[in-house]
């Protein structure tokens, strides 16, 4: 990748979305389905990621879906159907917060590893803990920055992956993830100093 | 153009810098110590943030989230023929009731207006109450559980 550069490949169009988005198009609610199948889970995530709440993202992502159907006609079939759709969840989890009443559930569990796959009570404790500082600062976090984060860390997308949803160049991917990190440390400053106090 | 180093630091961690890139960035980290502070400070937050992951939906979700999606479409069509038929009868009635309790009840006018209000009370109070119910409904994770 070129760091700075500010390249903005199109994704490759899928001939296969765009029949089903065609036959839509044309009025078949069942071609919406294979779509929404490819798309389910990682709407679904993102929503959670979003929310904190299982129902919440489960109810969220599908509205989106049922949204982006509904103004299928005004899709661009020359364009790729990920970003746009992402757009209307994104829209849809930006108006959630006011509903926001379960934001103390925290989506986030401790991902062992091999090396470390049976922690001790106290280890896991320990990360259950961190999983709750790290979503505590994610959520104070505006809104630009913890979606990029939640794009990035937790559900794994490449820079490229993250140009094309969110429709920026790769450069401006690693500039701003780079940010909103600067951003989440300083709200885990207090934590973070504890646990390398800790350590030491 | 001067290179933005600190900006390369997550491309760095998120191995997104190409061979040349890598080296060129590591030969940078070692001889700027403000860098290396960031770079620290950022490694010890992905760190943190590698050894998460978040929830798993349970398997059954994906087994009816279609259909969820399927009757989400349909059933909006269905509220908003519902929603233009109410509507409709609503208008109407409300327009019929003023007529009625304007031009043609010999009552007096105070009997009418009071008629008129708790008509308009009670309508609001319906409609409210059918409201709420159906936000806790929709709301109540426990609503396909048997009682």
């Amino acid at each position: 990748m070129t760091g700075n550069g500010p390249e903005l490949a199109p994704p490759p169009l899928d001939r296969q979305e765009q029949e089903w988005i065609r036959r839509c198009q044309g009025g078949e609610r069942d071609a919406f389905a294979p779509l929404v199948a490819r798309y389910q889970r990682r709407a679904a995530a993102f929503a959670l990621g979003w929310t904190g709440n299982l129902d919440d993202a489960l109810d969220l992502s599908q509205e989106a879906f049922a949204r982006a159907f509904r103004a299928i006609q005004r899709f661009d079939l020359a364009r790729p159907f990920y970003p746009w759709f992402h757009r209307i969840l994104r829209n849809l989890c930006l108006n959630s917060l006011g509903r926001a009443a379960r934001l103390h559930e925290v989506p986030l569990l401790p991902h062992c590893d091999r090396a470390d796959a049976a922690p001790g009570p106290d280890r896991l404790l320990e990360r259950h803990e961190a999983c709750r500082h790290v979503w505590e600062g994610i959520r104070r976090l505006r809104a630009r920055d913890r979606e990029i984060l939640i794009l990035r860390e937790f559900q794994g997308l490449t820079y490229a992956e993250i140009a094309a949803a969110l429709e920026i160049p790769c450069g401006t991917v690693m500039s701003r993830l780079h940010q909103a990190r600067l951003r989440l440390r300083a709200q885990l400053e207090p934590y973070m100093a504890g646990e390398t106090g800790e350590r030491n | 153009m001067a290179t933005d180093w600190k900006a390369r630091i997550s491309g760095y961690l998120d191995g997104e810098l190409d061979a040349d890139e890598r080296r060129a960035f590591e030969r940078e980290l070692a001889r700027n110590a403000e860098l290396r502070r960031e770079f620290d400070a950022l490694r010890g937050l992905k760190e943190v943030t590698d050894g998460m992951k978040l929830r798993d939906f349970p398997d059954q979700v994906w087994e009816q989230y279609w259909q969820g999606t399927y009757n989400r479409l349909e059933r909006k069509i269905g509220w908003l023929l519902f929603s233009i038929g109410a509507a409709v009868f609503l208008a109407g009635g409300l327009y019929e009731l003023a007529v009625a309790l304007l031009q043609e009840s010999a009552d007096p006018w105070w009997v009418r207006f009071a008629t008129g209000t708790i008509c308009g009370g009670v309508a609001i109070l319906c409609v409210s109450v059918v409201r709420e119910r159906f936000h806790v409904w929709k709301r109540d994770p426990y609503r396909e559980v048997k009682r």
